[in-house]
């Protein structure tokens, strides 16, 4: 068991106001290794909240986040950074790549911050540029590229820190069709290669190409479907189904 | 009526982005009037030498409004552009550019109008406080000023021409733009800026000539020409050095793999570099202000707090009398004279010396030339007045000579004068009850020769190429302490004696001369001069009043300055900040610190903080040569005093600086840190 969440409770209250929302109820469930899952929900479904807890940019007000073993809830404020960058791979909707940067500097970004040897962030850049065909873009600069270019910067930049699990959200918001297609077929492949993927969307195509989808609305998780070997398009027709279905009407 | 509405609602929403504009308008507006309040005020007659400080005073008024003027121009493009999607908005929501053009200028007027209440109400105010410190400085104690309506509507008329600059600017600037530039003005990428060597020499090269210009100064006449060259150069130079030697050192950085590749260096110098081409005009302005500021100030406190040495080095006794007659002639005039009016003379000192010629001091050659950068005064005296003022013995064979270059240098063998020339048997740097110093602004040498006899032909000479009337010959000067009340008394007297040379000195009717009407007249020739007579009260005052106006106007231009340093550093945090605020955020995402956020932060801050000041101090460094020649128009300087000075000057400067430097971080630390 990769990750394992329990009884995550996140509960918002503005410091001048008495009033509380609740983003994340009683949210349950667990990632094993190798795992590709999508997390679907509408925009304040609470699934956004979920993910900045997962990648320790918040802390949930009870429950508890285990990865292989260790509670990320419980790490001191001054070690959370170093945390996320040995640990976690982040991949978000407007890919964030820093403009000053050059593409190779960006992919470097978290190597560098975490005193990584220049020869082990060559290797490892060496072996990851050919499979996200990014070889080309190594030397430009992020306003040169297309979106679907940054895309797979940002998911090399992801990558590069060989993280226990990759954070994505998002991931095709911003792009077109196409490169949407060829961005999840390559979120697949790298699946494919035994890493795991937790992606938050809203999107039934883009939640068509995981192995697992967990439905959350209201702060729960009341569903989740498996595309066993499905091919991509039925799955995601079963997908749009439970969405209409299921989230049209309100939980209890 | 309606736009009149949206313009007052524009200013008061958004009133944080108006903020540093209209203070600078205000500020701006009340220097000016301050000085021209001043300027225009009757009772600046009342004070001494009030026509050199109104001229000061103009000067100061011109430099200030074209110094309002850039400021002006600077903030409001600032304010434009931080404005510009909301001009965008409404161009989308259906307003014409034409109708918000007209927003933009009903804006601008609603600010005159402000500036002009707030500037006059405060200018007149802080005009009194300002006045006061011009009569302390003038050592006075006249402390009346009246405001003028006349100084009001000159300064509000300038500061109307502004305000039509940059009505133009803003016209111009919405007009040029199409809807969606204005809606999105986002920055878009830009390529890393190419290190050009050839502007990286062009700068260097333009450094050193400016430093080589201050360094070769050879008299305060010089430094005066190549001043305003050598500042030019230095601006220009600074620019370059900073668009391209920067650059080139940050590359040359990033292509050290072990050193760029480190968290402290990584960030820092990428965003420096990314940054580079608009952080090369701004921190170059910064510098060339901070280095105003202190050439400035250390320029006008220098010279204000030399008097005291240059008119101690003049004066061997209180009072300088001098008459244009043999030593003998003259001092028994002047013994009479006293005498008869009852005025004691302690402690006289007196000697004889030859007219002053006044020509090129070349390589050892002396030529009837007026060059600025070799123009020396020589006086000769005789090895016995040598002896008689110092009582040491020298003896001089032929035409031999001591040099004395009490003002400049003087490093050759000979002098020649023609086709008389003395072999330099020594050089001596001082002589004992003998002034240090001159009045005149050349440099000064004075040669002790054997006998009158040697020089006759020398000054016969001199005096033929001149002009041929002036006959040249020897004068006397007699130093002795009088009390200052008896000095207006033995001046009146004196001034009845004409005193010409070898002939008798004779007494006239007439205490009025006629110099200044012809000043080679025959008149004057066959009767001669009177004697002069200078007090060191009467020196002093005048001193003090010149000097107190020039420290005057560089107290207030040195405060504008300042001011425009803080303006110009509070924009490039609040843009930088902008800027910066999205990528901070990604490395706090991808795996930054908070801690190592800020410390990054403290690294740019301080690189950005102490390259301006300390590129400005090595300036002022060149430019202190200069500064130095330059106040020896006025007498010498005392090196150790003025570098006191200069040195305090800085300090206070620079602690100045860095506290605007910290205000205007936090500034930035709020736009950046969650």
């Amino acid at each position: 068991m990769l990750l394992q969440v329990s009884h995550l409770q996140k509960i918002f209250q503005t410091r001048f106001s008495k009033e509380k929302t609740t983003a994340l109820r009683d949210v349950n469930f667990s990632v094993e290794e190798g795992e590709y899952i999508a997390i679907m929900g509408e925009s304040g479904s609470g699934k956004t909240t979920l993910l900045n807890i997962l990648a320790t940019l918040e802390k949930p007000t009870s429950g508890s986040v285990l990865l292989s073993g260790r509670d990320v809830t419980k790490i001191k404020e001054n070690k959370l950074a170093e945390f996320r960058r040995s640990h976690l791979g982040f991949v978000f909707q407007d890919f964030n790549l820093l403009d000053t940067l050059s593409i190779r500097d960006n992919i470097y970004l978290p190597l560098v911050l975490g005193r990584k040897k220049i020869h082990v962030m060559e290797e490892r850049l060496e072996k990851l540029a050919p499979r996200l065909a990014i070889t080309d873009l190594l030397s430009k600069q992020p306003f040169e590229l297309s979106g679907g270019q940054k895309q797979r910067v940002a998911i090399t930049r992801a990558l590069i820190t060989e993280p226990d699990i990759v954070l994505a959200d998002e991931p095709t918001a911003a792009l077109d069709f196409k490169n949407s297609e060829r961005l999840l077929t390559l979120l697949e492949e790298i699946n494919a290669t035994g890493q795991t993927i937790l992606m938050v969307t809203h999107s039934a195509i883009a939640a068509s190409h995981a192995k697992r989808v967990l439905f959350i609305k209201d702060g729960l998780i009341f569903h989740q479907l498996y595309r066993a070997n499905r091919e991509s398009s039925d799955f995601m027709q079963e997908i749009s189904m439970t969405m209409t279905n299921l989230l049209g009407t309100e939980v209890r | 009526m309606f736009y009149f509405k949206l313009a007052s609602r524009n200013i008061r929403k958004s009133i944080s982005n108006f903020l540093p504009f209209a203070l600078s308008s205000v500020v701006m507006f009340m220097m000016n009037l301050m000085v021209a309040t001043i300027l225009l005020s009757p009772s600046l007659k009342n004070l001494k030498g009030s026509s050199s400080l109104s001229l000061l005073l103009c000067l100061g008024l011109v430099v200030l409004s074209l110094f309002a003027a850039i400021f002006m121009v600077y903030s409001y493009r600032f304010l434009l552009k931080r404005r510009t999607k909301e001009f965008g908005l409404y161009n989308i929501l259906g307003l014409k550019k034409r109708q918000i053009i007209r927003i933009s200028v009903l804006e601008l007027f609603i600010m005159f109008a402000a500036t002009i209440v707030a500037g006059t109400l405060l200018g007149i105010v802080f005009a009194k406080f300002l006045y006061l410190i011009l009569v302390r400085l003038l050592g006075e104690n006249y402390f009346e000023l009246q405001w003028s309506p006349l100084a009001v509507i000159i300064v509000a008329a300038a500061f109307a021409l502004i305000y039509l600059l940059l009505m133009a600017i803003g016209s111009f600037s919405i007009r040029r733009k199409s809807s969606l530039d204005l809606l999105k003005n986002a920055n878009k990428g830009e390529k890393e800026p190419k290190s050009r060597a050839i502007l990286a020499w062009l700068g260097i090269l333009c450094l050193m000539t400016g430093y080589y210009l201050a360094v070769t100064v050879t008299s305060p006449l010089d430094a005066l020409t190549k001043f305003f060259i050598a500042v030019l150069f230095v601006i220009v130079g600074t620019l370059l050095f900073y668009m391209s030697f920067t650059i080139w050192l940050l590359k040359r950085q990033k292509k050290n793999k072990n050193y760029y590749y480190q968290p402290k260096h990584f960030i820092t110098v990428s965003s420096m570099l990314y940054r580079m081409k608009q952080n090369a005009v701004g921190l170059a302005n910064i510098t060339v202000l901070v280095t105003m500021t202190f050439v400035t100030l250390a320029t006008t406190v220098g010279l204000y707090s030399s008097i005291n040495g240059f008119l101690d080095d003049y004066f061997v006794q209180n009072t300088i009398i001098n008459v244009n007659s043999t030593e003998q002639r003259s001092n028994a005039l002047v013994d009479k004279v006293a005498e008869k009016n009852g005025v004691p003379l302690k402690h006289k000192i007196v000697y004889e010396m030859s007219n002053s010629l006044i020509g090129s001091m070349k390589d050892g050659t002396f030529e009837n030339k007026q060059t600025l950068s070799t123009l020396t005064m020589v006086n000769f005296m005789t090895a016995d007045t040598y002896e008689q003022l110092t009582g040491k013995k020298v003896h001089l064979h032929g035409n031999e000579a001591i040099a004395y270059p009490a003002v400049g240098r003087f490093n050759d063998d000979s002098a020649t004068f023609g086709n008389h020339t003395f072999e330099i048997k020594d050089t001596i740097y001082g002589i004992s009850n003998f002034p240090s110093i001159s009045m005149t602004a050349s440099n000064w040498l004075i040669l002790i020769v054997n006998s009158k006899a040697q020089i006759q032909p020398i000054l016969d000479d001199a005096g033929k190429a001149a002009g041929g009337q002036n006959k040249l010959g020897f004068d006397t000067t007699i130093s002795a302490d009088i009390p200052a009340k008896d000095v207006k008394k033995l001046q009146t007297a004196l001034s009845y004696y004409r005193a010409n040379g070898d002939r008798p000195i004779q007494s006239t009717q007439n205490s009025e001369t006629d110099i200044d009407q012809d000043d080679r007249g025959e008149a004057k020739t066959l009767a001669g001069m009177p004697p002069t007579l200078q007090s060191y009260d009467d020196l002093h005052e005048r001193f003090l009043s010149f000097a107190g106006g020039f420290l005057f106007i560089g107290l207030v231009l040195g405060f504008t300055f300042i001011l425009g340093t803080a303006l110009i550093i509070y924009y490039k945090q609040i843009s930088e900040g902008e800027q910066d605020k999205r990528s901070f955020e990604i490395l706090q995402e991808v795996g930054l610190s908070g801690a190592e956020v800020r410390q990054t932060i403290r690294s740019q801050v301080l690189l950005v903080f102490f390259l301006p000041i300390t590129v400005a101090i090595i300036h002022f460094g060149f430019a202190f040569i200069m500064i130095q020649k330059l106040i020896n128009l006025f007498g010498p300087t005392r090196l150790g005093l003025l570098l006191l000075t200069s040195t305090g000057t800085i300090t206070v400067v620079a602690v100045i600086y860095y506290l605007i430097y910290k205000q205007t971080s936090r500034a930035y630390y709020r736009i950046v840190e969650r």
